[in-house]
C-alpha cells in the first residue's frame, strides 16, 4: 500500500515538478509590455482653446498583442473627439474604420480601431496587420475645452504619456502651436515626470519638447502658460488671476521629492539587466542546445554503425546454401522475409506440415471458388517437429470435423460470431508468438550485440523525447534532427535480429529460391532435389510470395493440375487474408 | 427566457439520447453521461454570463456571426434560395442564419446548439477511442476531459465556428476509422460513410481553408499505411476517392475562397488585389518572415504563463487566470506525455494514429507558420488538436512495450 503509494505520488509530483521547472526556465520569457521607438506628437491651439492633435506612434514592440493601444489623457469637463486613424503599411497610410456594435461589414480584422472612454482617459486600440510585432499608428483627435483660459493667463496642461501606462518609450518629440504669434518672453513652459528633457520656446509660437526615453512609472506632462488674449474665444474657466498659483504650483513641483522618478529608472535598469541577462542565457542556452543536438545526433548514428559492424562480425563463418533452405520452417521462412506469420505463414505452415505427412491436402473447387481442406494422417510422431509446427497440428487436429477434415475457409474465414473471432485470434496470436520464438531460439544475439541492442532502443527513445522537447520549448531548429535520427536508431535496434548473420544468410538463400521460381520456362534452372516434393514446394512458394509463378517451374512437379492450384491457393490466401485482418482489427 | 429554457431542456435530452445510442453496450454509460450534461450545463452558465450585458454587444467574432447571420435570415425570410445567400466571413453565418430564419433570431439558442455540438464532439472522440480498443476507463476518461476543459469551454459556448470545426474534425477522424474498423458495413454504408467524409472535408475547408490540406493528407497517409499493412482494397478505393474529392475542392471551392480568408495575414497595402498569385505570394511571403523553431514553440505552448494575466479577456479577473495558467501546465504535462504515446504508435505501426498524427503535425505547423504572433489566437487555433492529442496522452503503453523489448519478450498488445 505503501509502495503504491510513492509510486503513485511520484508519478504525479515528478512530471509536475518538471514541468514546472520547464516552464519556468524553458518557456519563460521576460513580458516586455509595449515599446515604442518613435513618438511624435504635434498639438495645435485653436483660439477657442481646442486642440487638435496628431499623434505619430511607431511602436517597435506591440507587448504579444494583436493591436496597438494609444492612452489619450482626458481632463474634467474635456470632450475628446477621435477623427482619423491611420495604420502605415510599407510607407502608404492606411485608413482605418472604427469599430463597434452593429458596425459589423467593416473589416474588423484589419485596419479598424475600437474607442473606449474611461474616468480619466480614452483607450484607443488600433487592430491591422502588424508584423514581427511592429507597427506605426497615426491619430488625429480634437480636445475640446482643453485650455483653461483665466483673467491673467491661459493655461495649457495635457499629459502624453500617462504614468500608469507601463510601457518604454524612445525618441519623444513633441510641438505645440499657439494660435497666434506673441513675445516669447510671454510664453512659460513646464516639462514634468521624467528627468531627462528639453524644452524650448523656439519662437513666439511654437514650443517644442524632448525627451529621449521614458521607462514605467515615468510620464510626460507639459505645461504651457501664455497671454490668454490668445484664446479669445475660449471660455472663461474662472474669473481670477492664475499666474501666482501657476508659479506656486511648478515650485512646489521642483522642490518635491522625486525618489520615485529616480526608483523608476532604477528599476528600468534593472528590467533591462535582467532582460539582457535572459537574452544572453537564451542565445547561450541556444547555442549550446544546438552543439548538444547535433553531437547526440551523431554520436547516436555512430552507436548505430558500431552496431551495424557488430552484426557484421563472424558473419562469414555462418554458411547456408540453397539446399539447407528445408532447415527452415516455411512459416519461419515467411517470417524471416517478412517480419510477420499472416495468412501466408499459416497456409505455408500447413504445407510444410503436408510435406513431413502430418496432414494430407486436397484442393476442393466448387464452381467459381475452391478452398483447401487437410486431412489428418496416420504420422502423428511429432518429437522432431519444432514448437510452432506441434501448435499448428494441434490446431488442425482441434478444427478438424469427425472425419478428421480441415477445411481452412470454413473454419477460419467463415466465421461470423464475435466469440468464435476471439478465440481465432487468441489462438493466431499464440501461433505467431511460438514461429517467432522458435526463430529467436535460433537467432541469438550475442552479448555485444544484445548490448548495442538495447543502448539502441533506449537511446533512440532518449534521442526522440529529447527532440521533441528541446526543438520545441527551447526553440532549437537543430534539434529537430534528433527525431528522425532517435527513430531510425530505435527502429534498426528493434528489428536487429533481421539483420544478424543467421537472417541475412537465410534471406539471401530464400531469395535466391524465389529468383529461381521466378525464371522463365526457356531459362535453364537448377531446381534442388528437395523441392521434388510436391507438398514443400507448395509451402515455400507460399512463404516467398512465389506460389504464382508454379506454373513457371516444370510440369512434371505438380502435373496438369498446376493451374488449379495455383488459382486455389491465390483465392485462399486472399480469403483467409481478409479474414485474419478482420478478426486482428476487432 | 422560457424560449430558452426550452432550448436547454431539448439539447440535454438530445445529448443524453445520443449518448444512450451510442454507448448502449457499455456499463459506465450512464456517469459518462451524466458529466456530459455536467459540461452541457457549464456551457449554458458560462453563455448566459458572457452575454450578461445584452446578446448585442458581447463577444468579437462571435458578435460579427451573429450580426451576418441576422442578415442572413432577412434574406431567407424575405425568399432568397440557401444557395444565392450573400454571406461574409464564414460558412458557418449560413448555418445559423438558417437556425435563425426558422427559429427566431435568438444568440442564447444558436450558443447552447453550439454547447451541444461540442458535447457530440466528446462522445465521438470517446467512440474512437473504444473503437481504437483502449480501455473502457481511458476511452471515458478522453472524453470527459475534453468536454471539461476550461478554453474548450469557452470557445464552444458563443457563436464562434470553433464548436462546428472540432466536431467535423472529430467525425472526420470517426468515420474513416468505422469505414475500415467495421466489416459488417454493407456496401451502401461505406459508400454513404465515404461520401459523408468527402462532404466533411468539403465543409471543413469553407470554415478554415487549410483544413483541407491538413485532413484529406492525413486521410492519404493513414490509408496508403493500412493498404500496405493488409492490402485491403476497400482503403485503396477509399484513399482515391478522397483524393480525387480533395483535388476538386482545391481547384473550386479554395480557389475561390482564398482572397477572402480572413484568418490569414494578408498585405492590405495593397488594395485589390484579386490576383490569387499576390495573395499566394503574401502568404508565403508572412510564411518565409517567421522563425519556424520559435512559431512551433509558440503555438504549441502560448500563452505561457506570465503572459496569461495579458489576455485582454480575461484580464483582472484572478479565477479566470488560475484556470487558464492550471490548464496550462496541464497542457504541457499532456505534451510531454504524448511523446511516449506517439512512440508507442509507432511501435505498434497503427496507420490510424500515424494518421492522426500526422493530421495533428500538418495543422500545427500551417498554424504556427501563417497565426499571427498572438498569445490569443495561438490558444484558439491550437484547440482544434486538443481532441486528437488526448488520444496519445498515454505513457504505459509504451513503458509495456519497451520493457518488453529490452526484457526479450513480444511486447504488449494494445492497451
Amino acid at each position: 500500500m505503501k509502495k503504491k503509494l510513492i509510486k503513485i505520488l511520484a508519478l504525479t509530483v515528478v512530471p509536475f515538478i518538471t514541468i514546472l521547472l520547464m516552464t519556468v526556465i524553458g518557456f519563460a520569457q521576460p513580458q516586455y509590455g509595449y515599446r515604442i521607438s518613435d513618438y511624435e506628437v504635434a498639438v495645435s491651439i485653436a483660439d477657442n482653446g481646442e486642440l487638435g492633435v496628431t499623434e505619430k506612434v511607431k511602436y517597435s514592440f506591440l507587448g504579444n498583442s494583436n493591436n496597438a493601444v494609444i492612452l489619450i489623457d482626458k481632463q474634467d469637463g474635456e470632450e475628446i473627439e477621435i477623427k482619423k486613424v491611420y495604420t502605415q503599411i510599407k510607407d502608404k497610410l492606411i485608413e482605418c474604420e472604427q469599430l463597434s456594435a452593429g458596425q459589423w461589414d467593416a473589416n474588423v480584422f484589419n485596419g479598424t480601431y475600437s474607442v473606449l472612454h474611461e474616468n480619466n482617459l480614452v483607450r484607443l486600440k488600433v487592430y491591422s496587420t502588424f508584423k514581427k510585432q511592429q507597427g506605426t499608428v497615426i491619430v488625429e483627435y480634437i480636445v475640446k475645452n482643453s485650455v483653461k483660459r483665466y483673467r491673467d493667463i491661459a493655461l495649457f496642461d495635457r499629459t502624453f504619456i500617462l504614468e500608469d501606462w507601463n510601457g518604454y518609450a524612445s525618441n519623444i518629440d513633441i510641438e505645440i502651436k499657439l494660435p497666434k504669434y506673441t513675445n516669447a518672453a510671454n510664453i512659460k513652459s513646464y516639462l514634468h515626470g521624467v528627468l531627462v528633457g528639453q524644452k524650448e520656446v523656439t519662437d513666439g509660437r511654437t514650443i517644442k519638447y524632448s525627451i529621449p526615453n521614458t521607462v514605467p512609472g515615468e510620464y510626460i506632462e507639459t505645461r504651457i502658460v501664455f497671454p490668454e488674449n490668445l484664446v479669445k474665444n475660449a471660455k472663461l474657466t474662472a474669473f481670477k488671476n492664475f499666474m501666482r498659483t501657476v508659479l506656486q504650483e511648478e515650485k512646489e513641483y521642483s522642490e518635491s521629492d522625486k525618489s520615485h522618478l529616480l526608483k523608476a529608472r532604477e528599476n528600468a535598469a534593472k528590467e533591462a539587466g535582467k532582460r539582457a541577462w535572459n537574452e544572453k542565457m537564451t542565445r547561450k542556452r541556444k547555442i549550446f542546445l544546438t552543439i548538444f543536438s547535433i553531437f547526440t545526433s551523431v554520436a547516436g548514428l555512430l552507436i548505430m554503425l558500431r552496431a551495424h559492424k557488430e552484426l557484421q562480425t563472424n558473419q562469414e563463418t555462418e554458411c547456408f546454401e540453397l539446399d539447407d533452405i528445408p532447415q527452415l520452417t516455411p512459416q519461419e521462412a515467411h517470417l524471416l522475409l517478412s517480419g510477420k506469420i499472416g495468412a501466408r505463414g499459416i497456409l505455408a505452415g500447413l504445407f510444410g506440415l503436408a510435406s513431413k505427412g502430418f496432414i494430407e491436402p486436397e484442393f476442393i473447387i466448387e464452381g467459381k471458388s475452391g478452398s483447401i481442406s487437410f486431412s489428418i494422417t496416420k504420422n502423428q510422431d511429432t518429437e522432431y517437429l519444432e514448437a510452432s509446427e506441434r501448435y499448428l497440428l494441434l490446431l488442425v487436429r482441434e478444427f478438424a470435423d469427425e472425419s478428421g477434415k480441415f477445411d481452412i475457409i470454413k473454419n477460419i474465414a467463415r466465421i461470423a460470431n464475435a466469440e468464435d473471432k476471439e478465440i481465432i485470434r487468441e489462438k493466431y496470436s499464440n501461433l505467431a508468438d511460438r514461429v517467432k520464438s522458435d526463430h529467436l531460439e535460433k537467432n541469438k544475439l550475442t552479448i555485444n550485440q544484445l548490448y548495442y541492442r538495447n543502448l539502441g532502443l533506449i537511446l533512440g527513445v532518449v534521442l526522440f523525447i529529447a527532440g521533441c522537447i528541446i526543438s520545441v520549448a527551447f526553440s532549437v531548429i537543430s534539434a529537430y534532427l534528433m527525431l528522425p535520427v532517435g527513430f531510425v536508431i530505435f527502429w534498426y535496434s528493434l528489428n536487429v535480429q533481421r539483420k544478424t548473420s543467421y537472417s541475412i544468410k537465410r534471406i539471401k538463400a530464400l531469395m535466391e529460391l524465389k529468383k529461381m521460381f521466378s525464371k522463365s520456362e526457356k531459362e535453364s534452372k537448377k531446381i534442388p532435389e528437395w523441392l521434388s516434393d510436391k507438398n514443400r514446394l507448395i509451402s515455400y512458394s507460399i512463404a516467398i510470395k512465389a506460389e504464382n509463378k508454379l506454373h513457371l517451374l516444370e510440369k512434371t512437379l505438380l502435373g496438369k493440375d498446376i493451374n488449379i492450384i495455383e488459382k486455389t491457393l491465390e483465392k485462399t490466401l486472399t480469403v483467409l487474408n481478409d479474414s485474419l485482418s478482420a478478426v486482428l482489427d476487432n | 427566457m422560457l424560449e430558452q429554457i426550452l432550448w436547454m431542456l431539448f439539447l440535454m435530452a438530445l445529448s443524453a439520447i445520443v449518448g444512450m445510442l451510442l454507448f448502449k453496450d457499455k456499463p459506465n454509460k450512464i456517469w459518462f453521461i451524466i458529466f456530459a450534461e455536467l459540461a452541457l450545463i457549464i456551457r449554458f452558465i458560462f453563455t448566459f454570463i458572457m452575454f450578461s450585458n445584452g446578446t448585442e454587444y458581447s463577444g468579437t467574432d462571435g458578435l460579427i456571426y451573429h450580426q451576418v447571420a441576422k442578415d442572413i435570415a432577412r434574406q431567407l425570410k424575405s425568399g432568397v434560395p440557401v444557395w444565392d445567400l450573400k454571406y461574409e466571413y464564414t460558412w458557418y453565418t449560413v448555418l445559423v442564419g438558417i437556425q435563425y430564419a426558422i427559429f427566431g433570431v435568438n444568440r442564447y439558442a444558436a450558443s447552447f446548439v453550439n454547447s451541444f455540438i461540442s458535447i457530440l464532439s466528446g462522445y465521438y472522440l470517446t467512440s474512437i477511442a473504444l473503437k481504437l480498443k483502449f480501455k473502457d476507463r481511458r476511452s471515458f476518461l478522453i472524453g470527459t476531459i475534453y468536454m471539461f476543459i476550461p478554453s474548450m469551454i469557452v470557445w464552444t459556448a458563443d457563436t464562434r465556428k470553433e464548436s462546428l470545426i472540432f466536431f467535423f474534425v472529430i467525425l472526420v477522424w470517426y468515420m474513416a476509422l468505422l469505414i475500415i474498423k467495421d466489416r459488417q458495413l454493407p456496401i451502401i454504408g461505406q459508400v454513404l460513410l465515404i461520401t459523408g467524409v468527402c462532404v466533411l472535408i468539403w465543409l471543413s475547408t469553407l470554415l478554415r481553408i487549410y483544413m483541407l490540406y491538413t485532413l484529406s493528407g492525413a486521410l492519404f497517409i493513414y490509408l496508403m499505411l493500412y493498404y500496405i499493412k493488409t492490402q485491403r482494397k476497400l482503403a485503396l478505393i477509399f484513399c482515391l476517392t478522397v483524393l480525387a474529392f480533395s483535388l476538386l475542392i482545391n481547384f473550386t471551392t479554395v480557389m475561390n475562397n482564398m482572397r477572402d480568408y480572413h484568418a490569414l495575414a494578408m498585405d492590405r497595402s495593397k488594395s485589390g488585389d484579386e490576383d490569387l498569385d499576390e495573395e499566394l505570394s503574401s502568404i508565403f511571403a508572412t510564411i518565409m518572415e517567421k522563425d519556424v523553431a520559435a512559431s512551433i514553440n509558440c503555438f504549441l505552448t502560448k500563452p505561457y504563463l506570465e503572459d496569461v494575466p495579458y489576455i485582454t479577456d480575461i484580464a483582472a479577473n484572478t479565477t479566470a487566470i488560475i484556470i487558464v495558467k492550471a490548464e496550462m501546465l496541464l497542457w504541457y504535462l499532456g505534451l510531454v506525455i504524448s511523446i511516449f504515446g506517439i512512440m508507442h504508435a509507432f511501435i505498434k505501426w497503427d496507420p490510424y494514429l500515424i494518421g492522426v498524427l500526422a493530421f495533428i503535425v500538418s495543422y500545427g505547423l500551417i498554424n504556427a507558420l501563417i497565426s499571427e504572433d498572438v498569445p490569443d489566437t495561438y490558444y484558439r487555433y491550437r484547440a482544434a488538436i486538443i481532441a486528437p492529442m488526448l488520444l496519445f496522452i498515454d505513457y504505459k503503453s509504451f513503458y509495456k512495450d519497451i520493457k518488453a523489448l529490452i526484457m526479450g519478450k513480444q511486447y504488449s498488445q494494445q492497451s
